[in-house]
């Protein structure tokens, strides 16, 4: 428990940058989702119970802060937090262009959960639209994003607590 | 015995760990779904710890932005302000037109008693906090029920409407911008007072919608509250219209706003606190 805390700190700071200083973003609609990337993170490097319970906290977190309806984003990183632990022993995930990738193409997977979700409980038209307007250059974003973040990620924590990371 | 299911949860533990979390994520979207503007004991609790990191680095990246306003641009500042002055001027004048046809206004609504429709109290906010999604388009303000703000009042800044209250804790609120999938507002077209429902695109942008068809609406009309639903005082600008979609069939048209609110660039906003409702005999 107690050497998961500087994960807390690290899910706690992605979302206060990413609801304030990322905001400034040069493209005003979309930003870099940093706490997806600490999902996958978490997916690649946590232990699965808990992995889980911080992926639910950092979905959970995003709900707070976000509009809409409660729950979406909690649902969606639990689910990508699965998908990485499953796909994980087939690949070489030190190589930051399997990060990068494996991040990008999990962005887009969330995005069509978001878009199912809110597909099935309010009626909006034109669902479609926003893969092009938020999905495609978010994932893009974020994947670029990906490998510094979680070279990052692994810095803080050997920092905290000395801890040599897998 | 117990080693054979010991062994047994090991080997099914990430399924089990995924199904019982997993559904616990829906029970949550399904519990809430039906009460969007309540936030339950640990939202808020959750709210107001991380609010105060939210404002104090807002506050620190505005400060930084006005210091880099303040000398890089240093070098356009002559330039700039030459053509300020002569904004100034041409707003100067706009300003009187506008003044006297805002006394006009008023003492005709005087006659026609509609002054209840009129806000009394507003009450100013900071913006801290963005979504931390690129799907919603809601902002956090620091400005709770302890300040008198509550679920469903009207949210405005000096150029237009920006949305209304969502949901709120005892020192912060959520506000659904207009420019969210899930928000609409009654309006109608200044000019030739064409009336339709204006909806958010996701994007920065919004759409008129439901104007009948034979109704006059040009690119480049402006669109205003309704005043209808009580939300928003009638008046208020929303933006103005720059594409409009006629198709040969049917019985609306449609059309694109641009809004006169700048989100990207919004830091303060004003909390209509108190609002008589719109009523139609």
């Amino acid at each position: 428990m107690k050497k998961n805390l500087p994960l807390v700190g690290l899910i706690f700071l992605s979302l206060v940058v990413q609801t304030t200083a990322l905001g400034a973003f040069p493209h005003q609609l979309t930003k870099p989702d940093l706490l997806l990337i600490l999902t996958v993170y978490l997916g690649l490097y946590s232990s699965p119970l808990a992995g889980a319970i911080l992926a639910f906290l950092a979905g959970y977190m995003m709900d707070i802060f976000s509009g809409s309806i409660f729950g979406v984003q909690t649902f969606s990183k639990t689910a990508i937090f699965f998908l990485t632990i499953l796909i994980k022993d087939r690949f070489y995930v030190e190589n930051p262009l399997f990060q990068a990738g494996i991040i990008f193409s999990f962005s887009i997977i969330e995005g069509f959960i978001v878009i199912s979700i809110l597909g099935m409980v309010s009626p909006i038209e034109n669902l479609l639209s926003p893969f092009f307007l938020f999905i495609i250059p978010q994932s893009l974003i974020t994947g670029l994003i990906g490998p510094f973040f979680i070279a990052l990620i692994k810095r803080v924590l050997i920092l905290s607590h000395g801890e040599s990371v897998k | 015995m117990v080693e054979k299911e010991i062994s047994i949860f090991r080997r099914y533990r990430v399924s089990i760990f995924a199904v019982i979390f997993l559904t616990t994520a829906l029970l949550t979207i399904s519990s809430r779904i039906n009460n969007v503007g309540r936030l339950a004991f640990i939202d808020w609790a959750l709210l107001e710890i991380t609010s105060p990191f939210q404002k104090a680095i807002t506050y620190s990246t505005d400060a930084i932005g006005n210091l880099i306003d303040s000398y890089v641009f240093l070098v356009n500042l002559k330039r700039e302000n030459v053509a300020l002055r002569k904004m100034v001027a041409e707003l100067r004048k706009e300003n009187n037109l506008l003044m006297e046809k805002a006394i006009t206004s008023e003492r005709l609504r005087n006659l026609l008693q509609f002054s209840k429709k009129i806000p009394r109290s507003m009450l100013p906010a900071q913006i801290i906090g963005i979504d931390p999604s690129s799907w919603f388009r809601t902002i956090l303000i620091d400005k709770g029920t302890k300040h008198g703000v509550n679920r469903g009042m009207a949210v405005v800044s000096p150029e237009g409407i920006v949305g209304h209250v969502l949901q709120t804790s005892p020192h912060y609120s959520k506000v659904l911008l207009i420019t969210d999938f899930n928000s609409s507002v009654d309006a109608i077209v200044q000019r030739s007072r064409a009336k339709g429902l204006v909806e958010g695109n996701g994007d920065n942008r919004c759409r008129l919608k439901y104007a009948e068809r034979t109704q006059d609406i040009q690119p480049g009309d402006r669109v205003i509250t309704s005043g209808l639903g009580g939300r928003y005082p009638k008046g208020l600008m929303i933006g103005t219209i720059s594409k409009i979609q006629k198709k040969s069939y049917g019985l609306f048209q449609y059309a694109e706003i641009m809004l006169n609110v700048n989100f990207g660039k919004l830091e303060e906003v004003f909390v209509i606190t108190e609002t008589h409702p719109v009523e139609i005999q």
